[in-house]
């Protein structure tokens, strides 16, 4: 008989197992990399990236390019102070919204939950397009060049609400409600008292997803608003990147070499540490929340 | 209880319904007055409140200087302006902006940002021909402009946006870094053609080995130096060219032209002999190089005054034209001024575009802001920066003087010769005018050919420009990919319009 003493039924052979380990990790390896050359990069001498190149071990230590982005950048603290506003008040408007939304949904005794459950469903499939919403977002709502522009557009995302709903009635038993009504609860109470307490895995998940996506958002403000005071950090190393592009296509216009604010553009060890300072915090997050993340990546899937 | 409860209840969801009605509600109009009334203005014209769209970066001093300008409005033509500066966002913004039929007057717009030749078609610009507008409020508008920009902005004999005027003419050369030709005594007056510059480039690859001899990147162009006036537009690499001295009306695919080969291959020989980075094709502009200083040779699309000077980073550049100077026909695209057709008093824009094009005093506010703070004059035409200001720290240096009104009447800079604008009006006299020059070309009917086309271009033109490979096999490779893709359908439509163009110029 085989060797099969330290195998589960299931397990995958020695060869399979590294082959697949190895193919896993090279990807890894690829999707890190440029993290690294990036850190490597922005901790490097200005010069002698002319004369070397991006090393992922600086050839000459410096860190004047976390001292031009901290002391004479003002304009990132201000994109730091936005980029947490939206974050924070972003993420507990849409999870308050989404949860009211995905709650009703959720019980098997409400007249209307289908209609609502195709409306939401219908919105996922078929959206307006770019210059429909531009157009409600700036003539009927005048969001323009306010933080709202920013916040509001991402607040009830259809993919949330169903994740959520499906939660709530796999998690939320309804004769656990039933009881609670019988004792007396009206609708609010059953919510927020004792749907809300139970859900918590769910309600930190989709608070996560949220938060990611509100640090990163940056093509809604590149659409709506034009006041350096609220532009958030990913738009500027966007508006950045644009910058550059923008010199390279005006490059055969007689006089256009010649703009004041090119002289203003940052030096590219510069841009790498805005970069690291955009993501420093998500990464940092990331480990603690790590397992709140595959937890969540099922959590809407099997339904009792 | 319970029923006080689920009354709160019905009144709070109302309440919440409500705002969908509420939002439905739309203010009116958006061209509300905005100011007490001015001094009498020239004709009994009721105050309006301008919307302009510029791709200029924002400055600290803009709200500043806007109000200045708006003064200054107030009492010519009783209006005020708002300026939004959308700056690197130029490019998406506007097309969502104009789609949205969003009520602005008056934007920024070129062959290479906010499409002008598709939005002329559609109707968002204003038909500044047809209207009378052009005639009736821009008289003084249509005197200073160079009428061969007028004409190159035309589109089937109709203006839609009033040309920046600036140089029309331009011719492709060799810039060297002065420094150097200096330091190595190298003598440039002798380059009239690409090749000329060979034993230059040899003798500083050899002395300098570190600084690159020909700095080069994806949006290289040298090609463009050979006397063919591309019809698609100056940033065009589609095929189809025709010959600027007029002798032939046939259009031809250039890239199997045998002066274009000719530069394919000295372009190689340039490049294995190291004159060019090897990662040339793949760069964009990197402004670190120049920045530093430490490079030879660049191309640059010259027009008198543009090198000699020290620039921005305080190189200096001498040049050798290789190119005989020609106005081509996208000269006036380059940089325009469009009324939107969503305005509410298209008069007034047209008004306000005669002034940026006629009166000095708006031009230099607009350009450089307010005499004193922003800029001070050193002589009658040349400004400077004040004392302590400099073009890092003034508040308002940002404008580019090449998409405002007309660069004839703004002052020049310190370091640029008083004598520039006299300079540029002899130069666009004496250059060679396109026997395309007016002709617009529409690319509806070829869309589909056009995007197949620009695919292969982005994948073989950039290396084949640096001289990255070798021409004798990828070029025909290239011209055969072309020619699967629609380019014989593309260069007959192209003649059909032409011709007929031609034909109704007549």
């Amino acid at each position: 008989m085989k060797n099969y003493r330290y195998r589960f039924r299931n397990q995958f052979s020695p060869v399979a197992n590294a082959v697949l380990t190895l193919i896993a990790g090279l990807f890894a390896f690829v999707c890190v990399y440029p993290m690294l050359l990036c850190i490597g990069v922005s901790f490097t001498d200005e010069k002698s990236l002319a004369r070397y190149g991006y090393r992922l071990i600086p050839k000459n230590f410096s860190t004047r390019a976390y001292e031009y982005v901290m002391f004479n950048s003002h304009q990132l603290l201000n994109s730091y102070i936005v980029t947490i506003l939206i974050t924070v008040i972003g993420t507990l408007l849409a999870i308050s919204i989404v949860a009211m939304l995905a709650y009703p949904m959720s019980r098997p005794n409400f007249k209307y939950r289908n209609f609502y459950s195709f409306v939401v469903f219908f919105t996922m499939m078929f959206s307006g397009g770019l210059v429909p919403s531009y157009i409600i977002n700036t003539q009927y709502y005048h969001l323009t060049n306010t933080i709202w522009a920013i916040i509001l557009p991402a607040c009830c995302s259809a993919f949330n609400v169903i994740i959520l709903r499906t939660f709530f009635s796999s998690n939320v038993p309804a004769s656990l409600i039933e009881s609670a009504k019988i004792d007396g609860a009206g609708e609010f109470y059953a919510f927020l008292r004792i749907a809300l307490p139970i859900s918590g895995p769910g309600i930190a998940t989709i608070a996560l997803f949220l938060t990611i996506g509100y640090w990163n958002e940056w093509f809604n403000a590149l659409l709506y608003i034009n006041n350096n005071k609220l532009v958030p950090l990913q738009l500027l190393l966007v508006r950045i990147q644009n910058n550059l592009d923008m010199l390279q296509q005006t490059a055969n216009i007689p006089g256009a070499d010649k703009e004041a604010w090119i002289a203003n553009l940052p030096s590219d060890t510069a841009r790498m540490a805005m970069v690291l300072f955009s993501v420093g915090p998500i990464i940092l997050a990331y480990p603690f929340f790590q397992r709140y993340f595959v937890k969540g990546m099922t959590i809407g899937a099997v339904k009792e | 209880m319970v029923k006080i409860r689920k009354a709160v209840s019905l009144f709070v969801c109302c309440a919440l319904s409500m705002t969908f009605l509420l939002a439905g509600c739309k203010t009116q109009g958006s061209g509300k007055a905005s100011s007490e009334s001015g001094k009498a203005s020239s004709e009994d014209l009721k105050p309006y409140n301008l919307v302009w769209y510029m791709r200029t970066t924002s400055a600290k001093g803009d709200a500043r200087v806007t109000a200045k300008i708006s003064d200054y409005l107030k009492k010519k033509i009783n209006a005020t302006i708002t300026i939004n500066n959308l700056g690197s966002d130029y490019a998406t913004k506007i097309p969502v902006i104009i789609s949205s039929g969003e009520k602005f007057d008056v934007c920024f717009t070129a062959s290479w940002v906010a499409d002008y030749h598709q939005n002329a078609i559609k109707g968002n610009f204003v038909n500044l021909t047809k209207t009378g507008l052009l005639d009736k409020y821009g008289k003084d508008l249509k005197k200073e402009i160079d009428p061969a920009l007028l004409t190159s902005s035309s589109i089937n004999g109709d203006i839609y946006a009033v040309p920046v005027n600036k140089e029309a003419a331009y011719a492709w050369a060799w810039t060297f870094n002065k420094a150097y030709l200096d330091k190595y005594n190298l003598d440039i007056s002798n380059i009239k053609t690409l090749a000329d510059a060979e034993p230059l480039f040899k003798i500083i690859h050899e002395k300098e080995p570190d600084i690159p001899t020909i700095v080069a990147d994806k949006g290289f162009a040298m090609y463009n130096y050979l006397p063919y006036d591309p019809i698609n537009g100056s940033a065009s690499t589609l095929p189809g060219v025709i010959p600027l001295d007029g002798k032939s009306t046939k259009i031809v695919d250039q890239y199997e032209l045998p002066e274009y080969q000719e530069y394919f291959a000295t372009m190689h020989k340039f490049y294995q002999e190291g004159y060019i980075a090897k990662d040339a094709a793949t760069n964009t502009a990197d402004p670190n190089i120049e920045k530093s200083g430490k490079y030879f040779a660049r191309q640059i699309s010259w027009t008198p005054d543009a090198v000699g000077t020290p620039d921005v980073y305080g190189v200096t550049r001498e040049a050798a034209l290789i190119q005989k100077p020609a106005i081509f026909s996208s000269a006036g695209t380059g940089a325009m001024q469009a009324i939107s057709n969503s305005s509410d008093d298209k008069e007034r824009a047209m008004m306000f575009l005669n002034l940026l094009w006629s009166d000095k005093t708006l031009v230099n506010l607009v350009d450089y802001g307010e005499e004193g703070t922003d800029y001070v004059k050193v002589d009658d035409n040349t400004i400077d920066y004040p004392s302590g200001v400099t073009g890092k720290t003034s508040e308002y240096s940002n404008v580019s003087a090449w998409c405002v009104g007309n660069q004839r009447l703004s002052y020049v800079r310190k370091g640029i010769p008083a004598d520039h604008w006299t300079k540029v009006a002899d130069f666009n006299k004496q250059a060679v005018k396109s026997p395309a020059l007016g002709f617009s070309f529409d690319n509806t009917n070829v869309k589909t050919q056009i995007a197949a086309m620009q695919n292969v271009l982005n994948q073989y033109l950039p290396s084949l420009a640096v001289g990255a490979v070798d021409p004798t096999t990828y070029l025909p490779q290239m011209v055969q990919k072309l020619k699967d893709n629609g380019m014989s359908d593309l260069l007959k439509e192209e003649q059909a319009q032409y011709d007929k163009w031609r034909t109704s110029k007549k």
